[in-house]
């Protein structure tokens, strides 16, 4: 199988997740180069980092188009994190920002939406609420606990791409989204314990 | 009500995981990824590496016990201990380490923290601080690992370094580390109080009613646990078994 590419945007635990992939056999390259990307069968946007900052740098690479394109040709995209947020239209991490847009829907602070602020980054292990069936989801059992980090969240306008969510204060916060060939993950599966690299195993087979 | 994390601090010197009582007077225990592997599989949330003469030298030397343990351990590793510029930073990320810990360099060069957290994300850098109690209610910070006075005091500090952006604090009790009888509670208490970004507590613990304690009387979100578990006087297993019966929110 051809190798996966892990988008390189400047940002990030990019090695963990490199890691995780070679753990479980599959191999992946580092790169920040369009037209490998363009040549890749499936790529992961990693995802720690801020939204104007990762916009920026995507653009400046030429990375952009790439990932459209890639997305054109139905090749698998994963996000992760704030790789899951570029997904989206918008970013609203200090100024608005244009996303990716391969999602329909906007990146608001979590604050935004609960009653009672939280401390943010929200930091800890959260049991995934599943909200309809789905490839993304093969294997995962209902009861596991998987890695957040994050001070923002998604906010989709089509539901059916919320695949799952997440529980803080009683506030729902979207953990999954998928769109045909493109899926988003909040949570980080590279840090998650061997459950969470059935993520990568369900991404990366086929 | 928040999940709070379990963590295993491990304190290296020469390779090698070590422990001492209130941060003097080392003892060699082993190889430091041996420990977390273990830790990994019996259900640890999270690691810390700490390199605990690097800011004597100036280097961090944990590259390569980073990349054996990003191999095969899949949770968040924060790494410190002598970490001094955006380089140092990306060098130990591109190791495998998730998370950067900051002492000496951010209280030489607070705007270092900025700078770091622009590059690499706020979720990415933690301020370590090793707070010694000076009054009832006022801590100093220390660098070298308790061993030199900043004059800063810790609280403030804290705060300081939120405003500059990281993510995440890690407070330390000088006074408490590796004596096993307890945590600075007040402390724990007055940062987790007064900063609103996550806290982990570290030093002091020896007993399950210790984590009880800290976990209940603040409003930290980790707890940084190395003797007990080092000395095999506890295993992750039943730290997170205690919590569920305690009713803290852990996972399981």
């Amino acid at each position: 199988m051809k190798e996966i590419a892990i988008v390189d945007y400047n940002l990030g635990n990019i090695t963990s997740i490199k890691r995780a992939l070679a753990f479980l056999g599959y191999k992946s390259f580092i790169t920040n180069d369009p037209e490998k990307i363009l040549k890749s069968p499936k790529i992961i946007l990693p995802g720690v980092g801020a939204f104007p900052t990762a916009m920026k740098y995507l653009k400046e690479y030429n990375l952009i188009e790439a990932i459209n394109e890639t997305q054109k040709k139905g090749n698998d995209i994963l996000g992760i994190c704030l790789g899951m947020q570029l997904l989206m239209q918008f970013g609203n991490e200090f100024k608005k920002t244009k996303g990716l847009s391969l999602i329909e829907g906007e990146v608001l602070s979590i604050n935004n939406i609960v009653k009672k602020k939280i401390k943010l980054p929200c930091i800890g292990w959260y049991k995934l609420n599943k909200n309809r069936e789905n490839e993304v989801l093969k294997n995962i059992n209902n009861d596991q606990w998987f890695y957040f980090v994050h001070s923002f969240m998604v906010s989709c306008k089509n539901k059916q791409n919320v695949i799952a969510d997440y529980t803080i204060n009683n506030i729902s916060i979207t953990a999954i989204v998928k769109k045909d060939n493109v899926t988003g993950l909040q949570f980080h599966p590279e840090n998650s314990g061997l459950e969470g690299l059935k993520f990568f195993t369900n991404f990366c087979k086929n | 009500m928040r999940n709070v994390r379990v963590i295993a601090r491990l304190d290296i010197k020469n390779n090698f995981l070590i422990k001492g009582i209130q941060l003097e007077g080392l003892r060699k225990l082993g190889n430091p990824y041996d420990f977390s592997k273990k830790y990994f599989e019996s259900g640890i949330d999270e690691i810390i590496y700490m390199d605990s003469v690097a800011s004597l030298y100036n280097r961090n030397s944990l590259n390569e016990i980073i990349e054996k343990t990003s191999k095969d351990i899949f949770i968040p590793i924060t790494v410190g201990g002598g970490i001094r510029s955006i380089d140092d930073a990306n060098k130990l990320l591109r190791s495998g380490a998730d998370k950067i810990a900051i002492n000496t360099a951010a209280v030489e060069n607070p705007r270092i923290l900025e700078e770091l957290s622009n590059r690499f994300g706020s979720s990415t850098i933690v301020l370590s601080v090793e707070a010694k109690k000076k009054t009832k209610e006022t801590w100093e910070a220390y660098t070298n690992n308790g061993r030199e006075k900043t004059g800063l005091d810790a609280i403030n500090w804290c705060l300081e370094a939120e405003k500059l952006g990281v993510g995440e604090i890690l407070i330390t009790s000088v006074d408490k580390e590796g004596t096993c009888k307890g945590f600075d509670y007040d402390l724990i208490k007055s940062v987790s109080e007064k900063i609103f970004i996550p806290i982990i507590a570290s030093g002091g613990m020896g007993e399950l009613t210790h984590f009880e304690k800290v976990v209940k009387s603040s409003n930290c979100d980790g707890v940084a646990i190395a003797n007990m578990l080092h000395y095999k006087k506890i295993s992750v297993k039943e730290i997170k078994n205690f919590s569920i019966k305690n009713n803290i929110n852990i996972r399981a």
